[in-house]
């Protein structure tokens, strides 16, 4: 299966390395290629392969970081 | 076991759970300490100023300390903290594979590795930003030390998340650097922490960008490297405690820390802005309204024919007199008057009139002055913290009073 790229909307941040920390706890998880969070955009976009990762935790990898997350917009 | 699970590299085991416990203890004590301190400065204890930073500069060297201690200490524990729990954990892992429990000192060791390592690569960036603000004219100096403050108060606009729009100014290290800071984390090699520890000079944080324009504006390699150094080590007892609780804080913590820390933060950015405005010539009004005022004195030189002569004591922190009362129109004959003085105010500076000069630890030195039209003007040192105004009024009598 083709990787995925899911978009979050994230609460909480209140500078770059809160973003440097979520992406870190983002990429932990199994399955996820790469993780691009914006401080100044407040989003976090993820790609992943969706046979090994979900959306769900993603989600509660970024809560496990710290914050809230309400998923954005999605693509391919 | 869910895919949820096997991400995570171990879960919580009863003793680790007691030290989350210990962290809350730990955290409702910090902030108790940080205020203590607050209160301390207040108080002017001058004798705990001086072992840090000399009795020149303590008090502003203090405000960066409390600045890495609050905000500072917990922006870059935010991310570092991550880094260096990651190593700390897959050391622990390796201890207990092989059944071998980590004592104390072997938890806290990678701790001091990684913050020696962070102290020491700080204090050399310090000395090069300071080699290199050296180089800067002092109006840049004086626009870099504003927009230093300006950026400071945006910080604290973004702590409190007042709207979007600030987020906008902030510097977020390129992915390749956190990759390969991430990377070194996760090897856990005997000089992980170390390399870590130096590494983080890669990864500031947004007051730790500001602190360092502070370090660019000092002028000096050695005070560069001094504010870097203090900073620094204010962010150290987090990072030891870290190294104590060996697990993550959670933002809590933060929201308790925001108010005090976000003071702290405002008054360095004022201190900062003003320096600016002096550095560029502008009377801020603050340090001479209350001061001494001097006269200078009508000598008539052989050759020269009439000037007026005044004398400014340049102590560690001070000038003195703050004002010097001047006749316009008439040159100027300034003695700059020194003794054991190894503070920023021998770097002296008359933004208007073009003097930029380093005075000597102990004597005098002569500054010839043009004739000056009536007004203010300023005189500072080269940070832009200890200030004074020559006072120049309209000439009315060729004599004039008394010598300072």
């Amino acid at each position: 299966m083709s990787d995925v790229t899911k978009s979050f909307q994230i609460e909480g941040m209140h500078c770059t390395s809160c973003a440097m920390t979520i992406d870190w706890e983002i990429e932990d998880v199994e399955g996820v290629r790469e993780s691009r969070t914006s401080y100044a955009d407040g989003r976090t976009t993820v790609i992943f392969d969706p046979s090994v990762a979900s959306e769900s935790e993603i989600a509660a990898a970024i809560t496990r970081a710290g914050f809230r997350a309400q998923p954005s917009t999605a693509s391919r | 076991m869910t895919r949820s699970d096997r991400s995570r590299p171990t879960p919580p085991s009863p003793a680790r759970e007691v030290e989350i416990r210990l962290r809350h203890v730990a955290f409702a004590i910090v902030p108790f300490i940080a205020i203590l301190a607050g209160v301390w400065i207040g108080s002017g204890r001058a004798a705990f100023v001086s072992p840090l930073a000399g009795p020149d500069e303590g008090s502003s060297l203090w405000l960066i300390f409390f600045t890495g201690l609050s905000i500072g200490g917990l922006s870059c524990l935010a991310v570092q903290g991550g880094l260096l729990t990651a190593t700390l954990m897959r050391r622990e892992q390796r201890s207990q594979d092989s059944l071998a429990m980590p004592g104390m000192g072997e938890r806290l060791g990678p701790v001091v590795q990684f913050l020696t390592a962070k102290v020491i690569a700080y204090t050399i960036l310090g000395a090069i930003l300071g080699y290199f603000g050296s180089k800067i004219p002092t109006h840049v100096q004086g626009w870099l030390l504003i927009a230093v403050g300006v950026f400071m108060l945006i910080v604290v606009l973004q702590m409190f998340d007042v709207h979007p729009i600030f987020r906008r100014i902030s510097f977020q290290p390129p992915k390749r650097i956190q990759r390969l800071i991430r990377a070194e984390s996760k090897k856990g090699s005997p000089a992980g922490p170390a390399i870590l520890g130096a590494m983080t000079v890669l990864i500031p944080c947004g007051v730790t960008i500001a602190v360092e324009g502070l370090a660019m504006a000092s002028e000096s390699p050695l005070r560069g490297a001094l504010i870097m150094l203090t900073f620094t080590l204010g962010t150290v007892p987090l990072f030891l405690l870290l190294g104590f609780v060996a697990t993550n804080l959670n933002r809590g913590s933060y929201r308790l820390f925001r108010p005090l820390a976000a003071l702290i933060v405002v008054i360095i950015s004022g201190y900062s802005i003003l320096g600016g405005m002096r550095l560029l010539g502008v009377a801020t009004g603050i340090g001479s309204a209350d001061g001494e005022i001097g006269q200078a004195s009508m000598i008539t030189a052989e050759d020269q024919g009439s000037l007026q002569a005044a004398t400014i004591r340049v102590g560690a922190t001070s000038y003195a007199p703050e004002t010097v009362r001047l006749q316009a129109g008439i040159p100027t004959r300034l003695s700059m008057v020194t003794e054991n003085n190894t503070g920023c105010t021998r770097t002296f500076t008359i933004p208007s009139l073009g003097v930029d000069v380093i005075l000597p630890v102990s004597g005098t030195q002569i500054l010839d002055l043009p004739p000056i039209n009536p007004g203010r003007v300023v005189f500072t040192c080269g940070m832009g913290m200890y200030s004074g105004v020559l006072d120049v009024v309209a000439a009315v009598s060729p004599v004039g009073g008394t010598d300072s």
